[in-house]
């Protein structure tokens, strides 16, 4: 305890009125006032009227019997926002931050009414001009309610004192303000008047205190040198040490953490935050929680949602049957991104999980969302929020796990903070629809913080504001960077910045920043006998300099422990990783390949791709693809020219049907495919299927006018025929978009492609495109004479491929014509087929062997449209510093 | 020792004038942040404030650096000896004056550091929407987006949801769709494309949604191609004309009947086309008869029958030849003529003008789309920050109240990097600047080098320091007097020598504003020439990396011992050029730092973090799971891995672990090693959702042992995977699956920072204001990825306004000539900054500049560089040493790689961990947690709420009563009284529509205790009552803090009483309720109980509850 502190135990011992800047140094005295007590030796005293100024002017105002009239918080928040809102109306966009103007436009205001000031007669900008227009709403509405906020609440407090409604205190102490301001000036004339004492208590240096700068590389080494700072002091002893950082915010977390890492090594590896003897509780936004995270979720369920949310409450754990369904959700999952799509009716996920076998409790849950979802009605927030909360009950929130205790406070803090601050709303609004009360739910839960409940320990860690009065054993205050103290100026867009210069408001000018930090400077130095100031020296490629009040310290040499970062200690001594050669499965038992053609275009371009595609069967997840994705629309345009030569068989008939019976012909086979492939999922959009209906009859026109009907004549001889084919030792499963044969007897496989295409893949080194190749060599009583992709592109239909000779198929060269198979010494068709065959079975003895090889053929070609890079480890192949040794 | 003068003296001299405005073309090396200082600390010697000098920088950290330097010399200004060297004495001398000034006016300026204003561009507007948060409708500064794209998708998304709607939008959304044959995911990108570039024609836009826009542009169009034409007719010589038509009217009569074709135009001509629109036709018809197919001039020998000159018109014939003959010598003309062919008749097609028209309609519709993403997640760009800051300044003829009053305070403006300006923020600095008058004591200081202009990729517009240079700034604003810089002080000679004579060869002759076409500056070297050559070609016949990646290895190595304190750096134009030179690198043991280059998410360390992360979110993700069994810290064989999950393709990994029988199958091997890890899992599966997700993923991984799998570098790419996850985490789970996918994607590894820093490796773009010793230029022959192509392009032409033109339809029509010919000029000016950025890579080098490159045999065995390559620019000046030189590499070969699977051993073990000892703390608490969680049953409803504060009204209405007696509650007026309570309810937080009740309970609460025998007696006047007493004290050796509702003494006991307005539950009879309520707040009142015996010690003290809602009264003995 120093001598403040003991001035202001005494006081208050003696009955006098402690009041402090925050509530934080209100309990700390007070924490500070029962250890005083205890080593009195007493059992039981009066708790001291030890109470933060706010805290106090509203139990002043509790004891007028007006503290309904107290409009604070969010609902006077709120206010603000209405009337600007109400100001903006009609105007071309509506305002980006609502919420920050409103607290600008708070802000303002306060300060009016604080220091006194008018805005009549001043020149202002547009923007003040705003202001004025917002203030005058605002206080038309709190006198018709008869509202008062915390700007007019001192002179309502001081004035009922001075008229005796309200007793006056006699003696006062004021802690932890770093600088007076025109209330504290009220309060002290009212005292003195009465013939009270007021005196604001500061801390002093300490001559023999050792004060210290210290500069670091960066923020992220400022905090890991601050942890094992405070690790060796708590090793010697300590029991208070403090840690101040201006800009907490943006660095909690991971303060939180490195903290942990040196402090409680194993904590951080424990999964379980509550498990740890050592805490910071530096909160978070409730929103952020898991617990409150999907509730929100949960309400926020419409009609329609995207695959994401979708996953998200399939897989969370806070609805009913989330442990005992998990795995029929995560498969439904699976299932429902094998569709491809964006979006996704609830309704119709609903279906699809009452049809899930196990899955029935989610399809009650989505079923109950729904509900909720359809609620018309307008209510007030209050209201909403008991139906939101019933909603969630029926859904079963929090879910059947049993609740750690962090999960218990969490879900805790939903009734007992965030259901009433949006109930506390209903003062200010009107009814609203589900949405609007929802996205209000939304923000104050990402305003409202959540903090783990713990006791303070011996590392605090506080924001520059907070750590007003707090006194430490140790202090490290961190980021004293040169635009932290003194500040640049931030004057209040919405009052001319004469005013505020004049006035002396906060952050009006450069002159009153730097007034402030020398007070803060100054009160920091006197909060702890041993007091390390730090700064970054860069922050990514910016230099930066130290804040000029402290650039003349002497620099610090601090001792730091060895680190205790699991990290680092899990790298030294380095372990060896033992490296061996594992390139090969498990040879196929039996001889069916499951997976078609597919298997061997894997072998071709990457062996280890195909071992895992087709013996682990392991792939991505679907990716979804706005409008209708492009294999779906493949898969259509093959269902439609299935349907098509189906029904007409040859060209012949092609050429007899008229424009209009052929247009009208593709447009009825055009709906059947599109009903036929979206049956058992999800049906897109109809505007979105109207055009690609329209797409398609357009595009399958184009492929029969140009391309089919001009070419030599043909009729169908087979059409997606299933085939099963053996292929060296391994059968295989391929289905023929299909065969034609020409007049001559000849027989040509086509395949369909939408994209762009290239013979390369059958006419190359390595055989990348098998499955025509497979069929043409195949043993059975086919016989091919032509292998080509059917291009069907807009603007760009034609044939690509090889053929027993020229003019078998339009621009289709024969094999004597072709230069790639030139070069590679091919020079007939037979050959061919040959060369085909011995590539096929090379491929096919190789998947069988269970060969798996990490060995793409090229980067563009393999790896780049490949979902194994992190299975592969291809990546280790280009990062690893020297070639490891391979044992086998 | 005075040196001798350098060339540029009088204009550095000139240069810190304080009355004077220039601009200043500082080429590089020649010190123009030295320069900038010195004029900054000139002005402050002489301005009424510090924040009357505004310093622009183009980059934070050119901002930090000038700041950083200007403090120091105001610093090393309090010295009082001058320093030696001349340049540094100037600074001083001018920072004496400037302290001065600080001291007379007194500024505090060293201990008030922020009264300097130098800010980047995106600062200066963000300072000017903190000041106008209502007119710039952002309502103050945004949070930056950290991933901009992912709101324009957001945005994009919203407006293509559009489709199938009645919202405006929806048939423009159709037509589009059907353009683009369908393809909504490319008609997504391209509206994210357009958006990222919105800033450029979002101005635009707003002009021309008029309906006489399409006369409007159609007339820009119009005079881009009379220019063009004008140009034409320009070099046509005009001894040709009789000539040209005499053959052109042969040639036209000969083939009238042989099928349409240009030249057809000239029959019967007997006049030349004027450089009109309305003589496109017939310049197209000279082309037609002139040139080849290719372009070319037709050769003599070609003119023939087909051309309308048949062998039996001999003397046409020969004129015609000699026509073509006299034309080789015009080859100016013959390239302007093969142009004509693709200019456009300058009027929309309609069905194009449909298109831009839906997109005129529809460009705005996405805007405001973004606006509300923007809304909705409180975040914007900056280009949203710049739009809506320069709006709300409103204009020169327009300006704001803002504007105004800024006018006042700011006196002299500098801006460094003004070749990198683009058209927003020339507009801004013509705003911020309008009215300015040369004399009047405020001046503009622009300093850039046009010749190192390479940010057209971000709007940067070379044109505008072309036109500022020349004509000053808009057309009222002030005069600058232009000033060039020529010394260099950073290159030795011979550098400086070959660029002065290779960018002469490479660069354009003339200034021109419209292409952003900038002549070299030639520098004189400040610096003695080196021994050796400065400028060494490496040629390549045939593109091999690894040959190069092996020479580049070797130049290094020479650098090093040539010199191993000397710093080099690899610079390429993209990345993408780099993998072999860093494996060869690594393979080879040289270490070097290498920024912004390797993407995260090819890093091993980063895909098992993802893996990690996919598989506790999800259990169906089998390609996650398997990549976790797979990953160092397990790394199952592939037979493991196959005998787990043969079989199953359906099942989930998980539940396949936790089958024993599954489990039996694999080798013992994998049995310990699933073993360790399954534990570690399954925990973290479990825990989902109770941590954030970058908590719970990073304590799973360490548990793993992730950190001894990797090197140095794979745990600092955790750590950064591990800060990305933590932004991207939302309630311990990501927004979308694939989110950490994509964001892995956009990220870079860290530095090495135990790397040399000696070896630099990065981007010619990154490498931009620095300078190494040895520089070496690799992959010159490799040629840039071509991006998509765009929904619209656009230009804005300096003469001819804007020029737009939407994509062609995806069905294989015909590209639109407009289309083309803005895509053309595009080119134009790409291709002069490629220029440039040559310019700028070899400028980096001190004392020695190496370029390699390769060239392809074309099909005449001559050496030719790809289109597009930096080689192909730097041709004219290599080409003869190339061919020389070059060797020829072999065929590129793929070596196979083997990629062996390492595994963490088998005995490896965790360290040990220690916790820091930690004192004990004490735990203060109030006397109703005694009981800890289950003080009410949670989760069982929300009316609790409205249950507690009716409790918290009655408490206080039951102390008013006590305080100041039964009367005042009985004769106050019921209305008032009631109405009154019920704000209060609402205040405390009841929902409206439960008021009533809320009400009736709390009115029953304490009408029934002012009523009943015990209640009076409870209120009435006693012996030392109290009401809310706070006492503090020690129950069971822990402090509480105690509340006690009323304490009195009557007949010599000491009551504690507590009130209680709860009432029995649904169906509980009175008894049981009393029950179950003293046992339940037994512990708390025998604390109060204790602590008012230490305090009134002595006396009996008794304790009771007392329920008001139901007059029970419950006594403790
Ligand atoms: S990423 Fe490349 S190396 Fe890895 S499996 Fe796919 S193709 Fe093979």
């Amino acid at each position: 305890m120093n001598n403040v502190q003991t001035r202001l135990i005494d006081a208050a011992a003696d009955g006098a009125l402690v009041l402090t800047s925050n509530k934080r140094l209100a309990r700390y005295l007070r924490s500070i006032y029962d250890r005083e007590m205890q080593q009195r030796g007493k059992c039981v005293w009066p708790t001291p009227q030890i109470v933060s100024l706010d805290g106090w002017l509203s139990r002043n105002l509790a004891e007028l019997g007006e503290s309904w009239r107290l409009l604070d918080g969010f609902p006077a928040l709120r206010l603000w926002e209405q009337v600007i809102e109400e100001d903006a109306a009609g105007s071309e966009l509506e305002l980006l931050q609502l919420t920050a103007t409103a607290r600008k436009a708070q802000e303002a205001h306060q300060l009016l009414v604080e220091y006194d000031c008018r805005l009549d007669g001043l020149s202002l900008t547009e923007d003040q001009r705003a202001f004025l227009r917002w203030q005058k709403r605002y206080l038309q509405r709190c006198q018709e309610h008869q509202w008062l906020d915390r700007a007019g609440l001192p002179g309502l407090i001081f004035t009922a004192m001075r008229n005796g409604q309200l007793a006056v205190p006699g003696q006062v102490l004021l802690a932890g303000f770093d600088q007076s301001n025109p209330a504290l000036q009220m309060l002290e004339d009212v005292i003195v008047q009465h013939g009270g004492t007021v005196r604001n208590v500061q801390p002093e240096v300490d001559l023999s205190a050792r004060i210290h700068r210290h500069p670091c590389a960066d923020a992220r080494q400022e905090i890991e040198q601050a942890s094992r700072w405070a690790r060796r002091l708590l090793e010697q002893g300590a029991e208070s040490i403090g840690i101040v950082v201006p800009d907490l915010q943006t660095h909690r977390s991971r303060i939180e953490r490195v903290f942990r890492e040196q402090i409680d090594p194993a904590a951080s590896l424990s999964m379980a935050e509550d498990e740890s003897a050592f805490s910071l509780s530096l909160g978070s936004p409730l929103a952020e929680t898991g617990p409150i995270h999907a509730a929100l979720e949960i309400l926020a369920t419409g009609f329609r949602m995207t695959i994401d949310q979708a996953s998200f409450l399939l897989r969370t754990p806070y609805l009913r049957g989330g442990q005992a369904e998990s795995d029929q959700r995560a498969k439904l999952d699976v299932w429902l991104r094998s569709f491809r799509q964006q979006m996704i009716t609830c309704k119709r996920l609903a279906e699809l999980a009452e049809a899930e076998a196990g899955a029935d409790e989610i399809a009650k849950c989505l079923q109950t969302m729904l509900e909720g979802a359809g609620d018309g009605s307008r209510r007030t927030p209050g209201d909403w929020a008991g139906h939101f909360d019933r909603l969630l009950l029926d859904a079963g929130w929090p879910g059947e796990r049993s609740l750690s205790s962090a999960e218990y406070q969490m879900a805790k803090a939903w009734q007992d903070k965030l259901l009433p601050a949006l109930a506390s709303l209903d003062r200010v609004c009107r009814p609203m629809d589900r949405s609007k009360a929802l996205s209000l739910l939304r923000r104050l839960a990402g305003e409202i913080e959540f903090q783990l409940e713990a006791p303070t320990g011996a590392v605090q860690v506080v924001g520059l504001l907070e750590s007003a009065g707090l006194d430490f054993e140790h202090l490290w205050v961190m980021g004293m960077g040169e635009d932290v103290l003194p500040a640049p100026a931030r004057p209040n867009p919405f009052l001319p910045i004469d005013l505020q210069v004049c006035n002396q408001m906060p952050h009006a000018s450069a002159d009153r920043e730097l007034d402030f930090a020398r007070s803060v400077i100054d009160r920091l130095k006197a909060a702890s006998p041993d007091v390390v100031f730090s700064y970054p020296l860069r922050e990514g490629d910016c230099e930066l300099r130290p804040s000029p009040l402290i650039s003349a310290l002497d620099p610090a040499e601090l001792e730091l422990i060895a680190t205790h970062d699991p990290r680092q200690l899990m790298r030294s001594p380095e372990t060896r990783l033992a490296e061996e050669a594992d390139s090969r499965g498990p040879a196929l038992t039996g001889e069916r390949g499951e997976g078609g053609t597919g298997i061997l275009k894997d072998q071709a371009l990457c062996p280890f791709r195909a071992f895992v595609h087709y013996r682990l069967r392991g792939h991505e997840l679907d990716r979804s693809q706005p409008g209708i994705d492009a294999m779906t629309r493949g898969d259509l345009l093959h269902r439609v020219l299935e349907y098509f030569w189906r029904d007409v068989g040859n060209q012949q008939r092609l050429l007899e049907l008229g424009q209009d019976t052929l247009t009208d012909k593709i447009g009825d086979h055009v709906e059947q495919a599109i009903d036929d492939i979206f049956a058992g999922q999800s049906r897109p959009a109809e505007t979105l299927l109207d055009l690609e209906k329209d797409r398609l009859t357009g595009l399958v026109g184009e492929w029969l006018t140009d391309v089919e009907a001009a070419r030599s004549t043909f009729e169908i001889h087979e059409l997606e025929q299933e085939h099963f084919e053996q292929i060296g030792p391994l059968k295989i499963r391929t289905v023929i978009d299909r065969i034609d044969r020409l007049v001559d007897g000849s027989r040509v496989v086509l395949d369909y492609k939408t994209g762009m295409s290239k013979v390369d893949g059958l006419l190359g080194e390595r055989l990348l495109e098998p499955q025509l190749p497979i069929y043409a060599v195949a043993a059975s009583d086919s016989k091919a004479d032509g292998v080509a992709f059917a291009q069907v592109r807009r603007g760009d239909c034609r044939m690509l491929g090889i053929a027993r000779d020229d003019g078998l198929l339009p621009k289709v060269p024969g094999v004597r014509n072709s230069k790639p198979l030139q070069e590679l010494g091919v020079g007939d068709w037979m050959q061919l087929l040959g060369y085909w065959r011995q590539q096929l079975e090379q491929l096919a003895t190789d998947f069988v062997s269970g060969e798996a090889r990490v060995d793409p053929v090229s980067y563009d070609k393999a790896c780049q449209y490949c979902d194994l890079a992190g299975l592969c480890r291809i990546g280790e192949a280009r990062y690893q510093s020297e070639p490891g040794e391979v044992v086998s | 020792m005075t040196p001798a003068p350098i060339a540029d003296q009088e204009q550095r001299a000139a240069a810190i004038n304080p009355r004077r405005s220039f601009i200043v073309q500082a080429p590089a090396g020649s010190g123009k942040t030295e320069l900038l200082i010195q004029r900054f600390l000139a002005l402050l010697g002489r301005v009424d404030r510090p924040q009357q000098v505004l310093a622009i920088t183009f980059t934070r950290k050119a901002a930090a650096e000038m700041r950083h330097r200007l403090l120091s010399a105001l610093e090393s200004a309090q010295d009082d000896t001058p320093p030696e060297e001349s340049h540094r004495l100037l600074t001083w001398q001018l920072a004496r004056q400037a302290l001065q000034q600080d001291k007379n006016l007194t500024w505090n300026l060293l201990q008030n550091p922020s009264l300097l204003s130098i800010q980047t561009i995106d600062s200066f507007n963000a300072s000017l929407v903190r000041r106008m948060p209502w007119l710039t409708r952002l309502g103050g500064v945004p949070d930056l987006a950290e991933s901009p794209e992912q709101l324009y998708l957001a945005a994009a998304e919203n407006l293509l949801n559009r489709l199938g709607t009645a919202h405006p939008g929806c048939d423009q959304l159709k037509l589009l769709m059907a353009h683009l044959d369908n393809r909504m995911d490319r008609l997504q990108q391209m509206l994210v494309d357009m958006l990222r570039k919105r800033d450029q024609w979002l101005r635009h836009l707003v002009g021309i949604k008029s309906e006489n826009s399409r006369c409007l542009l159609e007339s820009g169009l119009k005079q881009l191609v009379e220019s063009c034409l004008a140009g034409l007719a320009e070099h046509l010589p005009a001894a040709f004309h009789e000539e040209l038509l005499a053959c052109g009217r042969t040639a036209a009569a000969n083939l009238w009947d042989q099928g349409e074709r240009p030249l057809l135009c000239l029959t019967d001509l007997d006049w030349l086309p004027a450089a009109a629109v309305e003589h496109l036709a017939v310049w197209q018809g000279i082309a037609d008869l002139l040139l080849t197919g290719g372009g070319d001039l037709r050769k003599p020998g070609g003119v023939n029958v087909k051309l309308g000159f048949p062998t039996s018109d001999k003397p046409a014939k020969e004129r015609m030849q000699q026509l073509l003959r006299s034309l080789e010598g015009s080859p100016e003309f013959v390239s302007r003529l093969a142009q004509t062919r693709e200019l456009p008749t300058c009027r929309y097609g309609e069905g194009q003008w449909r298109v831009l028209q839906a997109l005129i309609e529809l460009l705005p519709l996405l805007v405001g789309e973004l606006w509300l993403v923007f809304r909705s997640e409180g975040q914007a760009d900056f280009s949203e920050i710049a739009l809506k800051a320069q709006q709300a300044l409103g204009s020169v003829d327009d300006p704001s109240d803002l504007l105004l009053k800024l006018d006042n305070g700011l006196q002299h403006i500098l801006v460094d990097e003004f070749q990198d300006t683009s058209w927003l923020q020339y507009d801004l600095l013509k705003v911020l600047t309008a009215g300015w008058q040369n004399g009047d004591g405020r001046t503009l200081f622009l300093v850039g080098d046009p010749m190192q202009s390479i940010y057209r990729f971000r709007e940067a517009e070379v044109g505008l320091f072309l036109r500022t240079f020349q004509r000053g700034l808009g057309e009222s604003g002030v005069l600058l007097e232009p000033l060039r810089l020529s010394c260099n002080f950073r290159s030795q000679q011979g550098i400086v020598e070959w660029v002065n004579r290779s960018f002469s060869a490479i660069f354009p002759r003339q200034v021109d504003e419209a292409s952003g076409a900038v002549p070299v500056a030639e520098a004189v070297a400040v610096r003695e020439v080196l021994p050796g050559a400065a400028c060494c070609l490496h040629a390549f016949n045939g593109r091999d990396d690894s040959a190069e990646a092996d020479r580049v290895v070797d130049l290094v190595r020479r650098a090093r011992t040539e010199n191993p304190s000397q710093r080099v750096a690899i610079l390429v134009r993209s990345r993408t050029h780099l993998p072999e030179i860093l494996h060869l690198l690594r393979h080879n043991g040289l270490s070097y730092q290498a920024q912004d280059i390797d993407l995260l998410g090819e890093r091993p360390a980063a895909l098992d973090i993802l893996a990690l992360t996919r598989a506790l979110l999800h259990r169906g993700d089998r390609l996650a799971w398997l990549t976790v069994l797979r990953a160092p810290w397990c790394a199952l064989r592939l037979v493991d891995l196959h005998a787990l999950v043969d079989g199953a393709p359906r099942a989930t990994v998980p539940t396949l672990l936790q089958s024993s029988d599954r489990l039996q199958q694999l080798s013992e091997d994998a049995k310990k090693r699933v073993g360790r890890i399954l534990p570690i899992l399954e925990t973290g599966m479990t825990r989902r959702g109770r941590l954030p997700l970058r908590q719970l993923v990073e304590a799973c991984w360490l548990a793993l042992g992730g950190p001894a799998c990797y090197d140095h570098e794979g745990v600092e790419d955790a750590a950064l995977v591990f800060d990305l996850l933590e932004t991207l985490q939302q309630g311990g789970d990501l927004p979308a699956l694939d989110s950490l996918e994509k964001g892995l994607a956009t990220l870079f590894s860290a530095p090495d920072t135990n790397a040399d820093a000696s070896l630099q490796v990065m981007t010619i773009h990154k490498a931009k204001g620095l300078e190494f010793d040895q520089v070496i230029l690799p992959g010159l022959g490799r040629k840039p990825r071509s991006g998509d192509a765009a929904l619209l392009r656009w230009l804005e032409h300096p003469e001819f306004g804007l020029l737009l033109a939407p994509i062609a339809p995806r069905d294989g029509s015909e590209q639109d000539p407009i289309y083309k010919l803005i895509g053309k000029l595009e080119k134009e000016k790409q291709d002069l900054e490629t220029a440039r950025l040559l310019y700028v890579a070899a400028t980096r080098a001190r004392n020695r500049l190496h370029l390699l490159g390769s060239a392809r045999e074309n099909a005449g065995g001559e050496l030719k560089p790809d289109r597009g390559s930096l080689l192909e620019t730097l041709w004219p000046v290599v080409e003869a040493e190339f061919a020389d030189q070059a060797l020829a590499c072999e065929n590129e070969v793929t070596a196979s790689i083997v990629l062996p699977l390492r595994r963490l051993p088998l005995d490896w073990q965790q360290p040990e961990l220690t916790a820091a000892p930690l004192p004990k703390v004490v735990d203060v608490g109030k006397a109703s947690d005694v009981d800890g969680q289950d003080e009410d049953v949670p989760f069982t409803g929300w009316e609790q709420q409205s249950r507690r504060h009716i409790g918290t009204l009655v408490h206080a209405l039951l102390e008013q009563v006590a305080l100041q007696g039964i009367d005042s509650w009985l004769s106050r007026d019921t209305e008032p009284r009631n109405s009154m309570l019920e704000r209060q309810l609402s205040a405390l937080g009841v929902p409206r529509p439960e008021l009533p009740v809320a009400l009736e309970r709390t009115l029953r609460a304490v009408q029934k205790t002012v009523e009943s025998q015990r209640g009076r007696w409870i209120l009435e006047r006693h012996e030392q009552a109290d009401c809310e007493l706070a006492l503090s004290g020690l129950v069971e050796g822990r402090v509480i803090h105690a509340v006690i509702d009323r304490t009195f003494i009557a007949d010599g006991v000491r009551w504690v009483i507590d009130y209680k307005t709860s009432s029995p539950q649904q169906g509980e009879t009175e008894e049981a309720f009393v029950l179950r309520e003293k046992d339940h707040y037994r512990r708390q009142m025998e604390s109060y109980v204790e602590l008012m015996r230490a305090m009134d010690p002595g006396r009996v003290v008794w304790a009771a509850l007392y329920f008001p809602l139901c007059d029970q009264w419950i006594e403790y003995s």
